[in-house]
């Protein structure tokens, strides 16, 4: 189902790599972009599920690979809505390559998910919170990538406070990133453990 | 999280954590804010994450509520964009908050937060009084956190011992450097110049030779004559303390306060330096008893007149 869902993402986007302009627009045929939006968001959703419940599945690496394939390391998705999702989906793929020796790293900006202006809708939160502990098991170096950190961090300094169950999933992202061990499957069941 | 390595790593999460322990601090609950405090406070590797600074600004920019002056107090030693108007913000939250019984964690960071003003020179003149005599009465100890970055980030290079310079030669703007010392004399105000050298002279590492100069001749000018008396001995019993701390040698000082720069040759020249500063103290004491026993007469007739007066009075009290 990632897959087909994955192809309605690419299907809905087209890369244009040039030499001489912006060596990499994402280019949504017009008509299509609320499609390509509602695709994101159900890829990245169906995406962190499935990496709670089996991180080891091929699915996620033949995903992985898809994408890679169809979008650039320096596909920006500044102006398009939803570009939160995508954002985010850039970054469970192009995972941080701060460890590699610099030759190694690719080159030019690295896009950031900027949560300045970003609204929540439904259980976005959760979704960052799945994500965040399967990026911190299959990382390598235990760490919740920043990008996830910056989100809790949004969302813990905003005034008036947001709601209870966002709080409880920020709090959740910075104490897995700390060690502790989070359950994540019974979300109302949520506890820590030291 | 209290080992030096795993806080290293985390300290992304725990700025995360910041915006709510304050939250929770506004609301009276102080636990958090203050375990994130003493977090800082030991693991002195720990570099601000700048996506944490517009919240800290933003702090100094709300209007001044009273449940969070022990939150501001709390934070202010990572906020490093001080102008007037902050200054006398922290000022008011750091007063309000010292003025009821308070934990270490609050002292420590009102030191260190006024060590981090002393470096501006702009800013020094503008410190509140009543800031400077609530640290005047202090035996705290100054972490390392109030060791500015760039110096913390200098001490994880590694230099051969033959090529090491003295700690306060690699800090251009030193707080305990001559032209601050200058600049505190010139305020011509006795007590500030007090508080801020029993501030300084808290620190472990040697002075820079110009500013140990000019403290000496601080000493010998500002703080001369019998009417200084209760000022030298302040600044006597404050040398004692360190002195006092430094003679258990740097094992001791290190298991006290994690310090990038004590070594046993800093401790060594600081300890000599200090000791030099209690000598002159005692000196300059005893010159001022030497000029008040040399004028016999004066001294003669002012202890007549009181005695005359205290007679007068206690007749009139046997009278009445």
């Amino acid at each position: 189902m990632i897959q087909r869902i994955l192809s309605g993402v690419l299907g809905s986007g087209r890369t244009r790599v040039s030499s001489t302009l912006n060596p990499s627009n994402t280019v949504i045929t017009r008509g299509l972009e609320e499609l390509a939006a509602v695709s994101a968001t159900c890829c990245l959703r169906t995406f962190s599920y499935l990496a709670i419940m089996d991180p080891t599945s091929t699915v996620l690496r033949n995903v992985g690979k898809r994408y890679t394939g169809a979008f650039p390391f320096k596909t920006q998705s500044k102006n398009f809505p939803a570009r939160h999702n995508f954002g985010a989906l850039h970054s469970v793929f192009y995972p941080s390559h701060k460890h590699l020796p610099y030759y190694r790293q690719p080159h030019g900006p690295r896009p950031n998910v900027q949560w300045n202006d970003h609204k929540l809708s439904g259980d976005e939160h959760i979704m960052l919170l799945q994500l965040a502990q399967f990026k911190y098991r299959t990382g390598g170096c235990e760490k919740v990538p920043c990008w996830i950190l910056r989100f809790a961090l949004h969302y813990l300094s905003q005034d008036p406070p947001p709601p209870t169950s966002v709080i409880i999933s920020c709090l959740s992202i910075i104490a897995i990133d700390l060690g502790c061990t989070v359950p994540a499957t019974g979300l109302d069941e949520r506890y820590v453990h030291v | 999280m209290a080992k030096y390595g795993v806080a290293y790593s985390k300290e992304k999460a725990i700025w995360t954590l910041l915006p709510y322990a304050i939250r929770l601090s506004g609301g009276g609950q102080q636990r958090m804010i203050g375990a994130f405090s003493r977090t800082f406070r030991s693991n002195t590797s720990i570099t601000k994450w700048n996506r944490i600074e517009p919240f800290i600004t933003g702090l100094f920019d709300k209007p001044s509520i009273p449940s969070m002056d022990r939150a501001i107090t709390l934070v202010s030693p990572y906020f490093h964009s001080f102008d007037q108007n902050t200054l006398a913000q922290w000022s008011m939250a750091a007063l309000a908050t010292l003025a009821v019984p308070y934990t270490e964690e609050v002292g420590q960071s009102v030191a260190d937060t006024l060590w981090r003003i002393t470096l501006d020179d702009a800013l020094r003149q503008h410190i509140p009084v009543g800031i400077w005599l609530w640290s005047s009465k202090q035996t705290f100890i100054l972490p390392a956190q109030c060791i500015p970055p760039e110096r913390r980030v200098r001490a994880t290079v590694r230099i051969p011992p033959t090529q090491r310079i003295p700690p306060a030669r690699r800090w251009y703007q030193d707080p305990r450097g001559r032209e601050a010392v200058r600049q505190f004399r010139a305020l011509g105000d006795i007590e500030i110049l007090k508080s801020y050298l029993l501030l300084v002279w808290l620190e472990w590492t040697p002075l820079e030779d110009s500013a140990f100069a000019e403290m000496r001749t601080s000493i010998r000018e500002d703080f001369n004559g019998i009417g200084m008396g209760q000022h030298r001995e302040d600044l006597r019993k404050r040398l004692d303390h360190v002195l006092g701390q430094l003679d258990r040698g740097p094992k001791y000082l290190m298991e006290q306060r994690p310090h990038p720069y004590i070594s046993c040759g800093d401790t060594e020249i600081t300890e000599n330096q200090y000791w030099e500063l209690k000598q002159l103290l005692l000196e300059v004491d005893r010159e001022a008893m030497e000029i008040l026993t040399r004028t016999p007469s004066r001294f003669t007739i002012l202890f007549g007149i009181l005695t005359s007066v205290d007679t007068y009075r206690i007749s009139l009290d046997v009278h009445v």
